[in-house]
């Protein structure tokens, strides 16, 4: 899964100059769906492109996200940079 | 004031007598008049089948974080002298703690109401998540109740 993900993810960046290389970690329900690892996007990926290209429709139709960078609430429209560690979260279930 | 929040990989329970006994001080020079204990415990049935155990895990960077902020606010809101919030992280078995919140302020109504608000704020704002395995499959609990069968194991 995650190398088909991985080989999704570069299939998208084909014909594109550069990419980056960004680190995914999905919690909860989200991931059954998104396998923690390493992922290459083109340049200037946001983050609801990493979402959308991640996170089958029904699943995010479902359940709000929320994402976070290098620890740090990121809006959807945040261009992730190299390096970066995308967190995704579900609906908390604490307590 | 002691406002203070943690994430614990092992048992909680067994280190309440000593939060009780901390806490209990602010009394002795403040205007402290209750100490509440709410503490959450692992349901030993759920919709009639039988629950094995609770799974959690948690983004720690931030949650931790989290939790102390809902300590400190809660605490200021209500005039406390001490809030002190501890959860579970990994396996827990029905009967055991997930959740210990101890709350010390002048009289019942402030501590009551701020236990009832923070263990509330925990379930919504907290990055913790919650895989409850059953005897009929293993389930993530989202927000309060809903249970959705898990996707793969």
């Amino acid at each position: 899964m995650k190398d088909m993900v991985g080989n999704l993810g570069l299939n998208l960046v084909a014909g594109a100059r550069f990419v980056v290389e960004v680190y995914i970690k999905a919690y909860g329900v989200l991931g059954d769906y998104v396998r923690e690892g390493r992922y290459t996007f083109k340049e200037g990926v946001t983050v609801r492109e990493v979402v959308e290209t991640l996170v089958p429709l029904e699943v995010r139709r479902r359940f709000s996200i929320v994402v976070f960078v290098n620890d740090e609430p990121a809006p959807e429209s945040r261009v992730v940079y190299n390096g970066d560690r995308v967190v995704l979260l579900p609906p908390s279930s604490g307590g | 004031m002691i406002v203070r929040a943690e994430l614990v990989e092992g048992d909680i329970a067994g280190r309440l007598k000593s939060i009780l006994e901390e806490v209990s001080k602010t009394a002795v020079d403040k205007e402290v008049g209750g100490v509440e204990v709410f503490m959450g415990v692992v349901k030993g049935r759920v919709g009639g089948f039988k629950v094995e155990k609770l799974v959690y895990t948690a983004y720690k960077e931030v949650a931790e974080r989290v939790l102390e902020r809902i300590a400190r606010e809660e605490a200021e809101k209500n005039s406390l002298e001490a809030v002190v919030i501890l959860h579970r992280l990994g396996e827990v078995r029905p009967g055991e703690a997930t959740v210990i919140i101890v709350a010390a302020g002048r009289g019942r109504d402030e501590v009551n109401r701020a236990t009832r608000v923070i263990i509330d704020r925990v379930k919504k704002e907290a990055p913790i998540f919650k895989l409850e395995v059953r005897e009929d499959g293993e389930y993530w609990v989202i927000g309060d109740e809903t249970r959705v069968k898990r996707a793969r194991s």
